[in-house]
């Protein structure tokens, strides 16, 4: 008997493993369309409008034409750096403490109320926010950064407790049997040994914030002007481009294509240049 | 738990016994060759000597194959250096049971003489010793190992006492010089095999116990 | 306070526990200056938990506890003022994994331990870098590499810098568990051989799987079966006439 497949079961089981590798890479592929689509349909909508004046100029009045959104790219980048400040080591924190002290009850309570955090809707957490800064010290990038870092937290401390986890026990024995206290070697050991790990969870989270809309709309509020002070409103992307979109006039629909096209570019590059960066430092390590 | 290891030392005692076998053999073809004054039967020692000094290289080869491979520990480890002495132990008596035929046959030269009385006992005494190291090796028995120990001085006082009639016989000159030297050789051998077998016991008991009765260290038995 | 003369290390039955399960049952030993010191017996024996105690790193593991004494030159690190972290400068530890720490250079692995114990002027550091390095048979490997991260190394290499690591702190004893048994034999017989280099200046308590390797590098050995201490004695008379029958059958390979 040769070993070539020739019964009817064979030649059924081949067709079935066709059949099957076939769905699985179509379904694969079919998941990156529409990441595809938007950003394409994004990218075809709003590169005409992409210029000098977009990233230079402030909003022009309703009707007018020309201008730019430079107040809405500087308001973000102050809430999203304002809300790092807090949520990532709020975060790093939470996380370190879930994956190296979190052994009993309490840490199972307080894991599974950071994973529910996580399903809070963004709106949510602005009404939250609301209730309570704004009512007492108005619309400002106080607020903003407050609610953008709560949606933060449970992001930064579920990938610092995983990513923390990854370390093997036997690390953090053998910092332990030097001689260190359990905080020293968590602070100069294992922190520095995920570095990696743990800024590739902050950017996610970071990607994740950078675009939040709703609940902007209740603390942050916006504004056409540069801000000068943190407890005044501040312009956003993410708000602008909600603006603009539903004033319906022409040139500032235009103007918030241009906006979303930015806030992708923003996000993907934050996302692109981090990865390269990690890349390149491990490739170092593993080459020396 | 059956070991591996087991097979190996087993075929090892097996083959240490083989090899013991034929010098109780070879000794049994010396004394009954003596008693019956048969010069042709005498020469068949050598024969045996032959098959001993191959078996002492075949021992001397486990023994070295064994300690590589299985780098055998405690009771094991014990086994295997004593069988390794033993070894040498026996090769030996198989050269000293051809040293007396040697000595037999030039002293049965001299016209036929009748060896004394007190020959045979001590012969006898030997045999004893002989076969029973080895079946205390294979019984591991330490008892048995002590008789043998203590037999071992009743050897002594035959071979003096044989010494001395020789000595007395040459003195009187009932027989030659030469036949009394080959005469006091053959005793001699005979107390050396006696020897030997107490080397055997002595292993034996160190393989069972540890202790390391010899020279006089009998202070922990 | 500490004497040069007695034993450096006693243990006073020592009960050591995870949860119920009671791990160490009642173990004394006493271990003198310069001596390497083996634990042998089966898995699951109590052996690495033993020597675990001996550094209050078995404390560590959540639901797990000790009791009794274990005096390192005459002080019992388990006394009511003893801290943890302070013992653990006294006692080291090498793992049965090579652990480096991830990210870290040779020299800062190294290093590490000096400078969070305060030792950080620069010329001192590099000093005591380059003798645990060369202590552990390393230094000619590394010298021209040492901002190479410490994982860069081949196993054997790292078990080394974890060696030299532990080395750099100067502990008076330091504790080995089973630090082999994931090396090739070339590496394996260069820690042992370090081990028995290392005797004239520290003492080494170590556990190991390997008789063979227990008989060759230990002046006494331990033979350890279900949380029992069976036997302890000179290495040569271990495994030459163990006075335990257990101990018989266990080192002739006739059970575990």
């Amino acid at each position: 008997m040769g070993l070539q497949a020739t019964s009817f079961q064979d030649r059924k089981r081949k067709a079935i493993n066709i059949a099957a590798l076939g769905a699985v890479l179509g379904l694969a592929f079919l998941a990156a369309v529409p990441f595809v689509l938007v950003s394409g349909y994004i990218l075809v909508k709003g590169i005409g409008s992409v210029d000098w004046a977009f990233f230079t100029e402030l909003p022009k009045g309703p009707g007018e034409t020309g201008g730019g959104m430079a107040n809405a790219m500087a308001g973000t980048g102050v809430l999203v750096t304002m809300a790092c400040l807090l949520g990532i080591p709020w975060g790093m924190a939470t996380g370190i403490y879930l994956s190296e002290y979190g052994h009993g009850k309490t840490a199972s309570i307080l894991r599974f109320t950071v994973d529910l955090l996580t399903s809070v809707p963004s709106i949510i957490v602005g009404i939250f926010v609301y209730g309570l800064i704004v009512v007492h010290i108005g619309y400002s990038s106080y607020a903003g950064a407050a609610a953008l870092a709560i949606i933060m937290l449970p992001i930064v401390a579920r990938s610092t407790e995983e990513i923390m986890k990854l370390i093997p026990n036997s690390v953090r024995e053998a910092g332990l049997a030097l001689g260190l206290p359990r905080w020293k070697v968590i602070l100069r050991i294992l922190v520095p040994g995920c570095m990696g790990g743990l800024v590739t969870g902050f950017m996610l989270a970071i990607a994740r914030v950078a675009g939040e809309t709703a609940p902007l709309l209740f603390t942050a509020f916006g504004n056409q002007f540069y801000s000068t002070s943190l407890d005044q409103p501040i312009a956003s992307l993410p708000v602008q481009i909600y603006n603009f979109a539903k004033s319906g006039f022409p040139d500032l629909v235009r103007q918030s294509w241009a906006g979303a096209l930015v806030l992708v570019g923003l996000v993907f590059f934050l996302n692109f240049g981090t990865r390269s960066l990690l890349y390149l430092k491990n490739r170092k390590e593993i080459k020396s | 738990m059956i070991r591996h290891v087991d097979s190996d030392l087993n075929s090892l005692k097996d083959l240490l016994l083989t090899m013991g076998g034929q010098v109780e053999k070879s000794l049994s073809r010396l004394d009954d060759s003596l008693a019956d004054s048969d010069m042709k039967s005498l020469q068949e020692v050598h024969e045996f000597e032959a098959d001993i000094n191959r078996l002492h290289l075949e021992v001397d080869e486990s023994c070295l194959v064994l300690l590589a491979k299985q780098a055998p520990f405690a009771s094991d480890l014990r086994l295997v250096q004593s069988v390794v002495k033993i070894n040498t132990d026996l090769e030996r008596m198989g050269d000293l049971i051809v040293n007396v035929a040697s000595s037999a046959e030039r002293y049965l030269r001299f016209t036929v003489r009748v060896l004394p009385p007190q020959w045979g006992q001590m012969m006898e005494e030997v045999r004893w010793m002989v076969s029973n190291s080895l079946n205390a090796f294979v019984k591991l028995d330490p008892a048995l190992s002590k008789q043998v120990l203590k037999h071992d001085d009743i050897v002594d006082c035959h071979n003096t006492d044989l010494t001395g009639v020789f000595k007395e016989r040459m003195k009187s000159q009932s027989i030659e010089i030469d036949a009394g030297v080959e005469a006091l050789a053959m005793v001699k051998c005979l107390e050396r095999l006696a020897d030997h077998s107490t080397n055997i016991a002595e292993e034996v008991i160190f393989i069972v116990t540890g202790d390391d009765i010899r020279h006089g260290r009998r202070q922990s038995v | 306070m500490t004497s040069s003369t007695g034993p450096i290390l006693t243990v006073e039955n020592l009960n050591a526990y995870f949860g119920d399960f009671h791990a160490v049952k009642g173990v004394n030993l006493e271990v003198q200056r310069n001596e390497v010191v083996s634990l042998i017996g089966p898995s699951g024996c109590g052996k690495s938990t033993f020597i675990r105690c001996l550094n209050r790193l078995h404390e560590e593991v959540p639901s797990a506890n000790c009791e009794g004494r274990v005096l390192i030159e005459g002080q019992n690190i388990y006394a009511e003022n003893a801290d943890p972290v302070v013992v653990r400068r006294k006692v080291g530890m090498v793992f049965q994994k090579p652990n480096p720490f991830p990210g870290l250079s040779i020299f800062e692995n190294v290093a590490l331990g000096l400078k969070l114990a305060g030792i950080t002027k620069k010329s001192v550091v590099t000093e005591i870098v380059e003798w645990s390095l060369r202590k552990s048979a390393l230094w000619d490997e590394v010298k021209d590499s040492l901002s190479s991260p410490g994982l860069s190394l081949s196993g054997g290499q790292q078990q080394r810098l974890c060696l030299a690591r532990t080395l750099a702190v100067k502990p008076p004893v330091i504790l080995m568990d089973e630090p082999t048994s994931a090396l090739d034999p070339i590496s394996t017989a260069k820690i042992e051989e370090l081990v028995m280099e290392l005797k004239q200046e520290v003492t080494v308590v170590i556990v190991t799987h390997n008789m063979q390797q227990a008989s060759r590098i230990s002046d006494k050995t331990a033979f350890f079966l279900m949380g029992e201490l069976m036997e302890f004695d000179e290495t040569s008379a271990l495994f030459t006439n163990p006075k335990n029958l257990k101990t018989e059958q266990y080192i002739t390979g006739r059970f575990g």
